[in-house]
């Protein structure tokens, strides 16, 4: 490949890009496993792009040693791995062709050191994100009545989670739903009730589930304020409290605790309980039903490897290792991302184990930390 | 492979009354997959071990010449690397056990730490640090100073935190100690904590007296415990290996009136000249290899000053790869965490992503050795196994920029390939920087005995001095 031409490839994405978002809706309609050979082909199609007109990756897979040639199997095609996105910005074609730019949090590697995952399409997104949604938290339905506890995309922000819960509001919620805005906090004063209490007593009324969407600490503090008032309301079977992201570090917060406080107090069952993974590296999504031990389920265009992380063979179900996925939707950047979180196959499903931890230096070898500190 | 579980426990906790027994107060802990198991003790049985260490320093004061002391721990210590003792052998099993190095790594390994235990070395260090081994025994008269003699003794008892990652220099710590005269209570290195109890253990076959003054085992860093406070609190002095957090940790817990002496993490960089030979690539190879970048002295970055070309830079680059390839399979790997694996994945990727500042890796599939290069000069690194920061410079000035990240975190410059003038300009800027020592590629990783560790002597900040003046002096 010429790195010094512009790579001239919106034509052979949009093409490529359209024919996944309609087998996604596809899914969507008739939700089917799909055959193996189905996915390796989409999957082969989407590395050959990749290779092709993704400069960064391009290099890459020439420094790996892997080309379309000789990658006849997706379980070959070369991982990104997530701190990539945090060194170059992984797109096919070229970088000002982005619709959308994403930022990781930084909650692993500092603020400093945030990820970009930029997106060429959003309908590629949101054509993976409505159907796997509607069936893992609205039983299939169409709409549903949505009190969602997150505030809205701002650009500035480029929080993905934010763009996913407000297409999520926008293009799936019924008559009823509502959004929360807990930063504001009390507004009321003084034995006012809490937010939300109104949406709630509402869904309870019309006998209508309410799915209640927000981060592991957003609903914990959520739960907070409905305990110090007391609030208890029986919502309607069929309602769902769907959390992603996990206690991120926040000391005392277990995530069982949290949500089956919560559960508790709408007088709800264990298994209306949804925990959303996502990744702003990747436009799909797994869920996983209940408390406790969670298996995440994706669809089938979305498919996750445990890996040993020093040999990149893949583990036995059931082992742990390091996560990688391969993601459909990710056709406008790289579909193979190599995580760092640590995971166990379970079945069709996913255990997440949890963020590998930065390596411990071994004894009296200067630590990044320290050399970074100096550097102010 | 070795069964952590076959080895004897790490800790020597002589002190104890006879009738203490440690089963129902285990504490484990498990690295690379070997767990051991040491006896968590009272506030009374910490007080007890401490104070019968003390007590036999002080007594071996008396019964022994430090000449005596000297000849006893190198036996000792010599002991370990013997494969064909029982010491010997199960200090082999210990590091294949518990840091997952190959045998041969381990042999290599206590073989070079060996080099510095003999009699003769001690003996030549103490020498060289106060003139005669006696001066440790009684006072002896000062020949700058005619009335008055001078006696340097460590105190009685001294608390060592000992790290883990070269397994020779717990050892060696513990032997400093020893010959200066002074008790030692250690705290062992998570990462290895073998080799201590047995160098106590021959010690004892030996010489139970000098074994006596010694007390080792082991406790979790964050829940440090009574024993902690109690082994501090009962010190003449605190000394510290490991890394900053360990440093941080021990700087907070020592009361005031007791002295603490650190020996924090360190860096150490090479700086490469066109002219660098195969075999001086071959002894970067190997010092980057050995105890795989685990000490200070550890090269980790390397500045290839001058290239005159690309070209140049990539045949340098090609023959430093090829060096730690053959370096590897002489001396495998120890064992790679998973999260060592991560990093290095994630460093590689950063290069093999960016093509900027003419970026390009080297490394196996297998992780076994990355070498990473960009023609900006920077000092960023990270502490993983056989990772090389490889920068480019056109002149030793550059080097000056970094000075505020470089200085006081020195610890060894590797020099090769350079011309007379670039390498007096470069001894200069290591002085500078307060590295405590500039030597070729391939004895970077093994410094001499009398090496003098962050610029220190290695015996004298361990000992207290009395001078005795019998008249007016001059």
């Amino acid at each position: 490949m010429d790195e010094t031409r512009r790579i001239p490839v919106s034509e052979a994405h949009a093409a490529l890009a359209a024919r996944f978002e309609a087998a996604f809706a596809d899914w969507d309609a008739d939700p089917r496993a799909w055959p193996d050979d189905v996915f390796e082909a989409r999957a082969l199609e989407a590395f050959a792009l990749q290779f092709e007109a993704n400069r960064p990756y391009h290099r890459y897979c020439r420094a790996v040693g892997r080309t379309p040639d000789d990658v006849t199997s997706w379980r070959d095609i070369p991982p990104a791995p997530t701190a990539a996105f945090r060194a170059v910005e992984l797109i096919v074609g070229d970088p000002s062709d982005a619709v959308l730019r994403f930022r990781t949090s930084g909650t692993t590697a500092g603020a400093a050191a945030r990820g970009t995952h930029l997106v060429r399409r959003p309908e590629t997104y949101r054509a993976a994100l409505l159907g796997p949604f509607r069936h893992a938290v609205l039983d299939g339905r169409r709409r549903g009545r949505i009190l969602l506890l997150h505030p809205p995309f701002a650009p500035s922000r480029e929080s993905s989670l934010a763009w996913m819960f407000d297409t999520v509001l926008d293009e799936l919620g019924a008559p009823g739903s509502a959004r929360l805005d807990l930063s504001a906090g009390e507004a009321d004063g003084a034995g006012a009730a809490p937010a939300g209490v109104e949406e709630l007593e509402a869904a309870a009324e019309a006998a209508e589930p309410l799915a209640i969407l927000g981060t592991t600490l957003a609903l914990a503090d959520w739960l907070d304020r409905l305990s110090s008032a007391d609030v208890r309301i029986e919502l309607p079977r069929g309602s769902r409290v769907m959390d992603t992201g996990g206690a991120k570090g926040r000391e005392g917060l277990e995530r069982d605790v949290a949500i089956r406080g919560l559960l508790d107090r709408l007088d709800l069952p264990g298994e209306a309980a949804v925990n959303e993974f996502g990744m702003t590296e990747l436009l799909s999504q797994r869920y996983a039903v209940g408390l406790g031990r969670l298996a995440l389920r994706g669809p089938p265009w979305l498919r996750t490897r445990v890996l040993d992380p020093v040999s990149l063979e893949e583990r036995p179900e059931g082992e742990e290792g390091i996560v990688c996925h391969y993601d459909l939707a990710n056709v406008g950047s790289v579909v193979a991302v190599l995580t760092a979180d640590r995971g166990r196959a379970v079945g069709d499903a996913v255990e997440w184990l949890g963020r590998t931890p930065g390596a411990t230096p071994r004894g009296c070898s200067l630590a990044t930390a320290e050399l970074l500190e100096a550097q102010g | 492979m070795i069964d952590a579980r076959a080895l004897p426990g790490p800790e020597w906790l002589p002190g104890l009354p006879a009738d203490f027994d440690p089963e129902n107060r285990l504490d484990g802990r498990t690295v690379a997959g070997a767990t051991y198991w040491v006896p968590q003790l009272t506030d009374a049985e910490s007080v007890m071990v401490a104070e019968a260490a003390r007590t036999a320093a002080l007594a071996a004061r008396r019964t022994h010449r430090t000449a005596d002391v000297v000849v006893a721990v190198a036996r000792a210590a010599g002991r370990l690397a013997d494969p064909g003792d029982f010491y010997g052998g199960a200090a082999l099993d210990a590091l294949e056990a518990g840091t997952k190095c190959s045998r041969a790594a381990a042999a290599e390994l206590l073989e070079r730490s060996a080099a510095g235990w003999t009699a003769p070395v001690l003996s030549a260090l103490i020498r060289s640090e106060f003139g005669e081994l006696a001066i440790l025994d009684e006072p002896r008269p000062d020949p700058g100073q005619p009335g008055r003699r001078r006696r340097a003794v460590g105190p009685p008892v001294v608390h060592l935190v000992l790290a883990g990652n070269v397994p020779g220099v717990a050892v060696t710590a513990v032997i400093r100690s020893l010959i200066v005269r002074s008790g030692v209570l250690c705290k062992l290195p998570s990462s290895e904590p073998w080799l201590v109890g047995l160098f106590a253990r021959a010690l004892h076959e030996d010489d139970p007296a000098l074994a006596a003054t010694m007390a080792a085992t082991w406790w979790p860093a964050d829940v440090p415990g009574p024993i902690a406070h109690e082994w501090t609190k009962r010190s003449g002095k605190v000394i510290v290996y490991g890394g900053p957090d360990a440093v941080r940790a021990m700087r907070a817990r020592t009361p005031p009136a007791i002295p603490l002496v650190e020996y924090g993490p360190r860096v150490g960089a090479v700086i490469l000249g066109p002219e660098t030979t195969d075999a001086e690539l071959q002894g970067l190879a190997r010092d980057t290899c050995s105890y795989d970048q685990a000490g200070c002295v550890s090269p980790r970055l390397v500045y290839l000053l001058g290239m005159r070309s690309e070209g140049e830079t990539g045949a340098l680059l090609d023959r430093l790869g090829e060096a730690l390839g053959t370096e590897t399979a002489r001396l495998a790997p120890v064992f790679t965490t998973d999260e060592e694996a991560v990093d290095i994945r994630a460093a590689r990727a950063r290069y093999q992503f960016d093509a900027s500042d003419g970026a390009r890796t080297l490394g196996p599939a297998d992780l076994a050795w990355t070498v990473l290069f960009q023609s900006r000069a920077a000092a960023f690194s990270e502490p993983l196994p056989r990772v090389l920061w490889v920068y480019g410079i056109a002149a030793l000035e550059e080097l000056d920029r970094l000075r505020g990240v470089l200085e006081g975190r020195l610890q060894a410059l590797g020099l090769a390939g350079l011309s007379d003038s670039d390498r007096r300009q470069a001894e200069e800027l290591a002085i500078g920087l307060g590295a405590s020592r500039v030597t070729p590629p391939g004895a970077m990783a093994w410094p001499p005995a009398d090496w003098r560790h962050d610029g220190r002597m290695q015996l004298l900040p361990l000992v207290r001095w009395t001078d005795l003046e019998t008249a007016k002096l001059d």
